[in-house]
């Protein structure tokens, strides 16, 4: 396929490093073949997007993982195929509990997962509030100022190793906020699957 | 092969074609986890073989997808308080709640101006000097015209009208204590300067906190149907019960009336919008004859062209002053100094346009005026101190 090149080992490194413009790329060039997929697979657009959200969310708040990642398009699927899975299975319990087609159960499930993002998000603020003033400084500065490791390291008199190690720090501190609230974002196991 | 099943009923899935039977065995393969790897497989082989879509994407709403995703890692800039605080912090919970409720994208475009650093002159030569925040300072002008400054008064009877004794505590707040309703009533009103705010205890038990550069007009008891009072300037109510006997506040044209019930009313005339913010009970908001009740957790906003607007707030944010905080959320340099310019009655000039910023997180009132402007020169607006001239530097 064509957009093989795009999802490539150097895009990854780049969304490691927090390239939004990297992650965009990665976002629609797979979105070609994803939600076509995702969409006739969870049988509506509003569900496809619940899907594809929960899927990409799950990339971004791992990225700094992803530089080790050896097969990115391979991992991505695989990631895809969790968050498809997971929606079927839902779908399964739900047409055993109510006996009628999941379909149209399909408000109520939209509204709960739109919520979770919500909360998401709320309980991402509280991590990055957790932080150490120096690492929360310098987590926005990436995220909020969108500048680059070097920059970072330069304005803060620090070597661009420990601005680096503070982002991997973190992202980790947040990711493991979200397990705590009940967010999980299991994605070391799908790394070592797909090696 | 269970493989090939599970491949087919998936694909028979993504046809559309599926039978009853087909979706039925599906999900009985679903409910077993010990599929999961099969159906994961299946998953991702079917993915791989997924044509490319053919219709162009709707590219709007790709972006907007895109963007909460990204969004979602984007959190509030906080000014960093001087002294570690744990009381702030849970202030803060709330305000990043509210502000976790609003998607912040938007923000992400009005944080991306970054000042790039020029020199800067030492600190010593732009603050010529220090101002002490302000105190508990409040004027009361009595109904025949004779006034009491109250941050000097000794702590007793401050006077007597008719049969309403004026008391002040210890703390220094003010108590009206009603010993019969026989004598005429007549109002009194508390002015706070700017640099001053005042807490004050109503005949009806009602307290009231005012806010620096605000003034209360109330009358010495409350003997007719309803219990009015004519404020300015900033207030925070808790109003005591008295069934029948409805509290009104009158403020810059505005209305609010109130059973009993926790509320502060943000009247001063240099802000965008008169706000009204409910913490406990329920409180009709009019002007010019509109009327909107509010739930607790809600702000009535009222602006010049006299609409009414009713959003949920954070409650917190709007009283933070009564506790001895500046909190703000997002909130621009202009928005951010008039509060300071009342609380330390300070000029506020600008060099060029304000920088465009905006500041979100907690200070102490209790800080004096260079401790909060360091904390705000963190995130790169630098100022200028002249006697109680304040320069904002162009960035």
């Amino acid at each position: 396929m064509h957009d093989n090149i795009y999802i490539d080992k150097l895009l990854f490194q780049r969304i490691s490093e927090g390239d939004e413009a990297a992650f965009g790329i990665l976002f629609n060039t797979s979105l070609t073949t994803l939600e076509p997929f995702i969409r006739k697979m969870v049988k509506s657009p509003e569900n496809a997007k619940e899907v594809i959200q929960a899927t990409f969310l799950r990339v971004w708040l791992s990225r700094d993982k992803l530089a080790d990642i050896d097969h990115p398009k391979a991992w991505l699927f695989k990631v895809a195929a969790n968050e498809c899975y997971t929606y079927l299975k839902k779908e399964a319990n739900e047409y055993r509990l109510r006996g009628t087609a999941a379909v149209t159960a399909d408000d109520a499930d939209t509204a709960t997962r739109r919520l979770t993002l919500k909360e998401l998000h709320t309980v991402i603020e509280e991590a990055v509030m957790l932080l150490s003033p120096q690492r929360r400084r310098i987590y926005q500065m990436s995220r909020n100022r969108g500048m680059k490791i070097p920059e970072i390291a330069t304005e803060l008199d620090l070597s661009p190793n420990s601005v680096k190690n503070a982002l991997v720090f973190s992202l980790k501190a947040i990711r493991e906020h979200l397990r705590r609230n009940g967010h999980a974002i299991p994605l070391v196991y799908l790394i070592f699957i797909c090696r | 092969m269970q493989e090939q099943r599970v491949i087919y009923l998936l694909q028979q899935r993504l046809s559309g074609n599926e039978t009853v039977e087909e979706q039925e065995e599906l999900y009985t393969l679903l409910e077993d986890d010990g599929n999961m790897e099969i159906l994961m497989a299946a998953l991702t082989d079917l993915m791989w073989q997924a044509p490319a879509d053919t219709a162009p994407a709707d590219t709007a709403a790709r972006t907007a997808l895109l963007q909460s995703i990204t969004g979602a890692d984007l959190t509030t800039p906080f000014v960093e308080t001087v002294q570690p605080m744990k009381f702030i912090h849970r202030l803060w919970w709330a305000a990043a709640i509210v502000t976790g409720l609003l998607l912040a994208t938007g923000l992400y475009f009005l944080l991306r101006p970054v000042a790039t650093m020029k020199p800067v002159p030492a600190l010593a030569q732009r603050y010529k000097n220090d101002i002490a925040p302000g105190g508990n300072k409040a004027m009361l002008t009595l109904a025949d015209g004779s006034q009491i400054v109250l941050d000097e008064a000794k702590n007793d009877t401050l006077g007597k009208q008719g049969s309403t004794s004026i008391i002040k505590l210890q703390n220094g707040q003010v108590l009206y204590h009603a010993t019969g309703a026989t004598a005429p009533v007549t109002y009194n009103t508390l002015t706070t300067p700017r640099g001053g705010q005042y807490q004050l205890t109503l005949p009806d038990g009602t307290q009231v906190w005012l806010n620096a550069a605000s003034s209360l007009r109330f009358p010495t008891a409350f003997t007719g149907n309803n219990r009015t009072v004519e404020l300015t300037g900033e207030g925070y109510f808790e109003v005591a019960k008295a069934p029948g006997k409805p509290f009104l506040v009158k403020a810059n044209g505005a209305d609010i009336t109130v059973l009993g019930t926790h509320f502060n009313v943000m009247a001063y005339t240099n802000e965008n919008a008169l706000a009204v913010t409910l913490l406990e009970g329920a409180v009709n908001v009019g002007r010019n004859g509109a009327v909107k009740k509010l739930l607790p957790g809600q702000q009535a906003r009222i602006s010049n062209s006299n609409n009414i607007t009713v959003t949920g707030t954070d409650v917190q944010e709007a009283v933070a002053w009564k506790n001895g905080f500046f909190i703000f959320d997002r909130a621009d340099i202009t928005t951010v100094m008039r509060q300071l310019e009342r609380w330390y009655d300070i000029e506020v000039v600008y060099e060029g346009a304000p920088p465009e910023m905006r500041f979100g997180g907690g200070m102490q009132r209790s800080l004096s005026l260079s401790g909060i402007l360091k904390i705000l020169e963190k995130n790169g607006v630098l100022f200028k101190i002249e006697g109680r001239k304040i320069t904002v530097l162009r960035s």
